[in-house]
């Protein structure tokens, strides 16, 4: 019989916390998993914002999640079905046309013809140089490379380290010579990241997003029922293996005795034993909030200090009487995946300009979903759930506050988006918006950063989130990081969870 | 046609000049060629304003290598180096830093902003000094051949074992540089704005970012690997403008036997069977050599010198994409006495500064706006200007009393998007007076003369394709074995007999002598001849 009462307590059940419960609970190891919201899917869930109307909060696009980890946890059994769109991109331009690409290499390329003969001629060598090299990433986003790794890596992927520092837009000026191609490209590129398509850095986050392309550019996969399920299936995985889960249930501090975490307090005061803890939480909260800085190392509360948050996604989401018309759509399966609004680097970068100094652009970047254009059951008959994810939302207003400029960030993003989808404001029934604040609030996410730590190479693999040789991410033994703070990062690839649910499995049973 | 040298070396820059030195010092027979009438390159003075000697492009010293000095007895053939004592960074509130070679001023002048600041700046300087130390590594030595991976194992092993052997701190440190924006970088120690963007300068000089673009940070690290005669970040002026270091290195070539032409530009090399015999120079003279040694552009050292028709498609592809682009200007000014700065006016700072360093534009978002313009294809409407008085230093390059001030401007995109710079030469040096004219309320009354050198002219007038000062972006995937292409290993091209030595070979431009220095180590090296130096 053990001291404690359970082996691992998972605190947040974001997919990341509901993978490691799952994949422990597999193993056999007595699990609780707390989650302080009531409902659980952290920055992947879907809510009903107006009767009837079934809104993806947070993650829109599931095309990340590892193929293994839907196998190994058998999530088709418990529930989950992905939908994949015909088109995954779709990009009105100012001079009425649009840009189309499809999850059909050759239709795609037919698209790209209208606008440029040799960015079509050019774009089946892109994808596939885009597949090669994220071919290349994969075997490092599945282990942490260590500092010394990072040198050897240098060396031995020189192809990898030149697109981690050429700046995104250069690269692609490299390959095309079409705003519209690019601005769908650049969009990728620059999602989640306070920072622009003239930077370096971007071309990595295209090739993380690029990552799972099978053959596209990746993208266009949506959950049949909303993103909720995806939680939903894996919690159901966890149970089936007997894992305990409470929503509700707010961690208030982690427990410690010496330099090693033995459980963790509720807000409501009960104290609950374990083994070991899993923090999905990012690593400001984990150690500020639930360890406590006095309880750590100077110099890495200073490493934490300094982590890089800077949040600047916000969304909102629109009720709709019915499809608007998109300019230059012939098509309703055109809508099916994200339409973009980003005609060319130029308009991204001037996006990114008014972000720096603390405020959001007329002219934002805009990556649209209607999930009930696939999943009619999300919608009342008839009408269309849309969401709206917009770039860029600084969560630095210098000075000024989310709560005053939510709603003036709603009216300019439906002005732009009026100008793609002329007339889509009079088929407005609700609309909700939200920014980083929100993002904060909600699920704990410092500064609204999506990925719960800016992915900046900095940032990244040796240096997720603090450098590996000096604590291995965590100074207090037996508490792990499990969410998108650790290696490799955010996004719904359920790599972090998976990770370290199989490093922490295979080293008990070791 | 028999050999007439053993070594060619085409463009009389620093590092064409270092390079033909060491080569001639270990006994070869060589030739320089320079198109120009003057030896130097970015490295020149000449008498632009009648009186008033310019150092027309470059104008600090500090990259340059000790052994350079030592090896090549800089000294004893006139180089020169005039220590200057203080940098004032100017803010565009009228505010104003003061930093000076007495510690304990800096503290003061610091701490006037926060004190918290002040502090921090002495663990800073020592953590980059540290970081400074550990890379000087690279600075030292060749990079491997990435091409060859496996093949290039000593160059590997080395690196390695100097890697591992890294404080972890340092390496992580390391690291941040490598990627990080320098507003970020410097965040982990300053609060204050005006602390920030005074250090922040130093990642932007030559490079198209802003202190809030990542990257900055690593340019930031390139200015730190600076020593004077051992004297770690130690910036001078050279006696003479900068052309005093080129004049210094070519008596040096020359005393060691080798020849310099100057008017004489190349057009072509002559190759014969994949392999290089000699150049060819525009009046169509032959003249033949064993190896032929380019310190140009990659664009020009390939594409021009050596067409493509004779490189392997994967070379030419990268070489076409190396970012050459200039970012800055050069505004050199004649002027009749000392300017009176604005923020100084009332202060109890003896008047020590003027034989310093001053930078105009000392705010991260100023910094940020001037580089906002570039990017989309205009010269700054406010510039960022660092500039010194160098005839305060060496009165000797002025008409007694007269002054010269060295001013380089950021940001100046070497394509204007709205028009050509031969049309806005004259606006873009209006431009630069009317900012300084913010900072020094006099600057009209005593501008007597001024010279203006945009990207274009860098371009037309030396030759560096593009005008990027460093011959390319300081940037990770152009620096170290990628420097400038991924397909060569350090200073060999795909041709037998033809190397590279300038600055777009590792580790890079500045006036440090390192690449040509490298380079005529390794072409000694493939003659059997390689003991010239110790590293
Ligand atoms: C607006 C937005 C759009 C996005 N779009 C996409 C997309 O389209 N595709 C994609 O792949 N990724 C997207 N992402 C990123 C992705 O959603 C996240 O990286 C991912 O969901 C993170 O999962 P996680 O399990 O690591 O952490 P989270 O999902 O953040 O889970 C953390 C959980 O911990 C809970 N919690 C917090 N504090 C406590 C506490 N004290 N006690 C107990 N529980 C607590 C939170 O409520 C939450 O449920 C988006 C994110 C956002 C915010
Ligand atoms: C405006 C400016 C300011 C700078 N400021 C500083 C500074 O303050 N401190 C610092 O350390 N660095 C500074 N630099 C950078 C530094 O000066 C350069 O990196 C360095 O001097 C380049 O030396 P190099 O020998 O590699 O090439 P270059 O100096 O460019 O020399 C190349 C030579 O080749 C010649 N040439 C070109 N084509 C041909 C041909 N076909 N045939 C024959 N000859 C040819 C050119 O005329 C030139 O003389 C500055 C550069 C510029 C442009």
């Amino acid at each position: 019989m053990s001291q404690y009462d359970y082996d691992a307590i998972i605190v947040g059940a974001g997919h990341n916390g509901l993978i490691v419960a799952a994949t422990l609970a597999k193993a056999g190891q007595s699990v609780l998993l707390l989650e302080k919201q009531a409902h659980i899917g952290g920055a992947a869930q879907t809510r009903e914002l107006f009767p009837g109307c079934h809104f993806n909060v947070g993650a829109q696009e599931a095309g990340l999640l590892r193929q293994e980890i839907v196998h190994a946890l058998g999530l088709t059994d418990h529930g989950l079905t992905f939908m994949e769109s015909p088109a995954t991109h779709f990009a009105p331009q100012p001079d009425g046309r649009a840009l189309t690409i499809w999850r059909d290499l050759a239709q795609s390329r037919a698209s790209i013809q209208q606008f440029s003969a040799a960015d079509a001629a050019r774009f089946a060598d892109f994808v596939a140089y885009l597949q090669q090299m994220s071919e290349r990433l994969e075997p490092i986003l599945r282990q942490r490379p260590s500092l010394d790794d990072m040198g050897r890596l240098f060396v031995e992927e020189p192809e990898l380290v030149r697109l981690a520092t050429i700046p995104l837009s250069e690269f692609l000026d490299n390959w095309f010579e079409g705003n519209a191609l690019k601005g769908i490209l650049g969009g990728l590129g620059v999602s989640g990241m306070m920072r622009g398509p003239y930077a370096q850095g971007g071309v990595f986050m295209l090739l993380y997003q690029a990552a799972q392309g099978n053959g596209g550019l990746g993208g266009g996969r949506f959950v049949q029922g909303g993103m909720g399920q995806l939680a939903q299936a894996l919690a159901t995985a966890a149970r089936a293996h007997g894992a305990e889960m409470r929503t509700n249930a707010a961690v208030a501090s982690i427990l410690l005795e010496e330099e090693r975490a033995i459980g963790v307090r509720l807000d409501n005061g009960q104290e609950v034993s374990a083994a070991a803890v899993f923090s999905s939480l990012d690593a400001r909260h984990t150690f500020f909030t639930l360890v406590g800085a006095p309880n750590l190392p100077p110099s890495f509360v200073r490493r934490v200090r300094s982590l890089k948050y800077r949040g600047c996604t916000a969304q909102v989401h629109l009720a709709l009487r019915g499809l608007p018309d998109f300019r230059g759509a012939t098509d309703k399966t055109q809508l099916s995946g994200h339409i973009v609004l980003a005609p060319g680097l130029a308009y991204l970068e001037r996006a990114y300009d008014a972000a720096k100094y603390g405020d959001f652009s007329p002219n934002p970047y805009l990556d649209i979903v209607i999930p009930s254009l696939l999943d009619p059951t999300l919608a009342p008959t008839g009408q269309q759930v849309m969401s709206i994810t917009m770039q860029y939302a600084p969560y630095d207003l210098r000075g000024k506050c989310w709560d005053d400029l939510a709603e003036p960030l709603g009216d300019a993003v439906l002005a732009a988006l009026e100008q793609i989808a002329p007339g889509v404001g009079a088929l407005v029934n609700q609309r909700r918006v939200m920014t980083p604040l929100d993002w904060e609030r909600e699920w704990g996410l410092t500064e609204g950063n999506i990925y719960q730590g800016e992915m900046s190479m900095e940032q990244m693999f040796a240096m997720r989130p603090t450098p590996s040789g000096e604590h291995e991410g965590s100074p207090i033994k037996k508490l792990f990081l499990c969410g998108a703070a650790a290696h490799p990062g955010g996004g719904l690839t359920g790599l972090p969870g998976w990770t370290t649910g199989q490093l922490f499995t295979q080293n008990e049973h070791a | 046609m028999t050999k007439q040298y053993d070594a060619i070396i085409i463009g009389g820059g620093h590092n064409g000049l270092t390079c033909a030195a060491y080569l001639a010092r270990a006994g070869q027979r060589v030739l320089v060629l320079e198109k120009r009438y003057l030896v130097g390159g970015a490295t020149v003075t000449e008498e632009i304003v009648p009186g008033f000697q310019f150092t027309v492009f470059s104008y600090l010293v500090s990259l340059l290598r000790t052994e350079v000095i030592q090896e090549l007895e800089l000294v004893k053939h006139g180089l020169m180096l005039l220590p200057f004592e203080s940098t004032l960074d100017m803010a565009p509130n009228g505010d104003y830093l003061y930093r000076a070679a007495d510690h304990w001023a800096t503290y003061r002048n610091m701490a006037r902003h926060s004190r918290r600041d002040a502090e921090a700046y002495d663990e800073y300087k020592l953590r980059m000094r540290h970081v400074a130390h550990a890379v000087r590594y690279m600075m030292n030595h060749a990079p491997p051949n990435l091409n060859l991976a496996g093949a290039d194992a000593p160059a590997l092993a080395g690196l390695a074992r100097h890697l591992q052997h890294m404080d972890r701190d340092v390496l992580h440190t390391f690291v941040q540089l490598l990627t990080m924006s320098a507003a970020d970088f410097l965040d982990q120690w300053f609060e204050t704005d005006i602390v920030k963007a005074a250090l922040s300068t130093s990642g932007l000089i030559g490079s198209m970012v802003g202190p809030y673009s990542p990257g900055s940070a690593l340019v930031l690290l390139y200015h730190y690997l600076g020593e004077i005669d051992g004297v770690y970040r130690d910036w001078r002026f050279a006696k003479g403008g900068t052309g005093g270091v080129a004049r210094a290195l070519a008596r040096s070539a020359q005393s060691f036997g080798a020849e310099i032409r100057t008017n004489a530009p190349v057009a072509h090399l002559l190759i014969q069977n994949n392999a290089v015999r000699g150049v060819v120079l525009e009046d169509e003279e032959e003249i033949w050599a064993d190896a032929v040694i380019s310190s140009l552009t990659p664009q020009l050292t390939y594409l021009k010198l050596a067409g493509e028709q004779n490189l392997p498609a994967d070379l030419v592809r990268e070489v076409k994409s190396w970012n050459s682009m200039g970012s800055a200007g050069k505004v050199n000014l004649a002027l009749d006495r000392l300017p009176e700065f604005a923020c100084m006016k009332g202060t109890t700072h003896s008047q020590a500064y003027y034989a310093g360093a001053f930078s105009f534009g000392a705010s991260l978002d100023y910094l940020e706006r001037a580089y906002d313009d570039a990017k989309y294809g205009a010269y700054s409407a406010r510039p960022y200007i660092d500039a010194g008085i160098i005839s305060v230093a060496d009165p000797d390059i002025a008409p007694p009393g007269k002054h010269v001030m060295t001013c380089f401007v950021m940001y100046a995109p070497r394509y204007l998007k709205e028009s050509s710079w031969p049309e806005q030469r004259a606006a873009f040096g209006d431009t630069v007076i009317n900012t300084l004219a913010e900072y020094i309320p006099n600057i009209h009354d005593i501008l007597v003369g001024r010279q203006v050198n945009t990207p274009w002219d860098i371009e037309e007038r030396i030759g560096i394709t593009g005008g990027n000062i460093f011959h390319g972006e300081l940037r990770l995937d152009q620096m170290f074995g990628r420097r400038p292409t991924s397909r060569t290993g350090g200073y060999d091209t795909p041709l037998h007999n033809y190397y590279i030595c300038g600055s777009s070979a590792h580790p890079g431009g500045a006036i440090s002598g390192a690449p040509g220095r490298l380079a005529a180590m390794q072409i000694l090296n493939d003659v059997g001849q390689g003991t010239m130096g110790n590293s």
